[in-house]
């Protein structure tokens, strides 16, 4: 998973993918709801969401409270590890009923949107520094797709803040627990 | 509870235009095709956009869709996005900043509040996007929830730099419907009664509403539009206007709640410039009737 940044922004990136939960070793709801089905067209708009092919969609790892969990303990990693963290992008997509975000990611700091490098430009035009954003598609439901990745990125980062990310990055144990770690430069030349 | 901690101060944006159209179930008749849906929808968001962007303004402004139940196949899958937001570009110029979802109903108060503290833009245009392109929110729901509706509707603000943002909380309990209502009653505490305009409920919740917020509160409109959702108050607000044109700057105070808790509660200015466009709903069966609600 990568981020295209806008022209003439740089950062860091780090991501990998999730082969098991990180969450692992308890038991815990599923919470899967179900869409009160009776009519046959409704069953023909349910199997839109299926996922036939000749790969198999990745499994689902983790509920839908524990990817609000993942993703606020993820902000709350950056705002304590990261200093001048203007604000965090996160890529969270609906609709989830029956399931409140944590107080974490309703935050004025947080913005929840279905793609975090669209709301880019707009905060890189007012010459904000040390913007976050986080990439995810991990699975918590049937009907999603996704291939349980995961990337935290901060662009624009002060020297200060760029190594700073780096410390947290490997003392992070959500990103630890990712396979396929990789921690790279984003944009034109490695940031300052 | 503190008056400040609950009641957001000042006016954060003076309202020029506000645009909506209700949708009829099912979104162009039981026949039609998740594709066929989306492509109405983003061809209503584009004209609503370019309706609004034909008003000359002396900058580019931001443009959020906010939404509380279009698919997962929109929001989630990237490739459909993607479209969504081409397409939205292609006729308007103006390439959406996001999809903001997952704060449901109270989805265009963060989305402000975002604009407000996080970029420099002085004017935003919100298009919030409710449709059930699957056809699939019937009975069930509505047993839930009462009366679902339908629409698109875009709202052109101009923000107020350096004004307190929309007061955006939660997760609270009981949908945050308790505490929206308290916040409002802080708010008339510390300005006066002001024209208030909150989500259309079912009769029984209503009533609770109409005890604590009292004359001030805009009429529920729920027999006519069912709960549209995070459209509900810019709906109250378009036919308050509409059928009382203010002949001079007036102050109004607009809430949502959302399901799961959150909450949002800013106070706006609107005046005789502010433009309604009530459009005729679409039919269930895709034409677009003649005579509005």
């Amino acid at each position: 998973m990568t981020i295209d940044l806008p022209h003439g922004a740089a950062g860091w990136l780090a991501g990998g993918v999730y082969r098991r939960s990180p969450l692992a070793g308890s038991y815990y709801p599923a919470e899967l709801d179900y869409v009160p089905m009776t009519r046959p067209a409704e069953y023909a708009q349910g199997a839109l969401f299926e996922q036939v092919g000749a790969t198999p969609p990745a499994p689902v790892l983790v509920s839908l409270s524990q990817r609000y969990r993942i993703l606020a303990e993820l902000v709350r990693g950056l705002r304590a590890g990261i200093p001048g963290l203007s604000c965090v992008l996160v890529r969270v997509y609906g609709p989830d009923f029956n399931i409140a975000l944590p107080a974490d990611l309703l935050a004025a700091d947080v913005l929840l949107v279905h793609d975090p490098v669209e709301a880019l430009p707009g905060v890189l035009a007012a010459g904000r520094r040390n913007v976050a954003v986080i990439q995810q598609d991990l699975r918590a439901d049937g009907p999603e797709r996704g291939a349980n990745t995961l990337a935290v990125g901060l662009v624009q980062p002060d020297p200060d803040a760029a190594l700073r990310f780096q410390a947290w990055v490997r003392a992070c144990p959500l990103l630890q627990a990712l396979e396929e770690l990789r921690v790279e430069a984003l944009g034109e030349g490695r940031p300052s | 509870m503190s008056i400040a901690a609950t009641c957001p101060g000042g006016t954060f944006a003076r309202v020029h235009r506000i645009a909506t159209r209700r949708i009829e179930r099912p979104l162009l008749g039981a026949a039609a095709g998740f594709r066929e849906r989306l492509d109405w929808l983003t061809g209503e968001i584009g004209d609503q956009l370019a309706d609004v962007l034909a008003q000359p303004v002396d900058d580019r402004p931001l443009n959020l869709v906010c939404s509380t139940t279009l698919s997962k196949m929109v929001s989630g899958w990237r490739g459909n996005a993607a479209t969504l937001f081409d397409r939205i570009e292609a006729r308007t110029g103006l390439r959406p900043a996001g999809l903001l979802e997952g704060y449901q109903c109270a989805g265009w108060g963060f989305a402000a509040r975002y604009a407000a503290t996080h970029t420099d833009h002085r004017w935003l245009t919100l298009s919030i996007v409710d449709a059930d392109l699957h056809d699939l929110m019937a009975a069930g729901y509505e047993d839930v929830i009462g009366g679902i509706g339908f629409g698109v509707t875009t709202v052109s603000l101009e923000l107020e730099r350096g004004a307190a943002p929309p007061l955006c909380a939660g997760p609270a309990p009981n949908h945050g419907f308790t505490d929206l209502l308290h916040a409002v009653r802080a708010c008339q505490k510390r300005s006066g009664p002001v024209p208030t305009f909150l989500p259309f409920l079912p009769a029984g919740t209503a009533s609770i509403a109409k005890r604590m917020v009292g004359d001030s509160l805009a009429p529920n409109r729920h027999d006519c539009y069912g709960h549209t959702f995070g459209s509900d108050p810019w709906i109250g607000l378009a036919e308050w206007l509409q059928a009382t044109p203010p002949e001079a700057g007036q102050q109004v105070l607009l809430g949502a709640f959302a399901y799961d808790g959150y909450y949002t509660l800013g106070s706006a200015q609107v005046g005789p410039d502010t433009r309604v466009d009530l459009r005729p709903a679409l039919a269930g069966g895709g034409a677009a009737a003649g005579a509005r609600p």
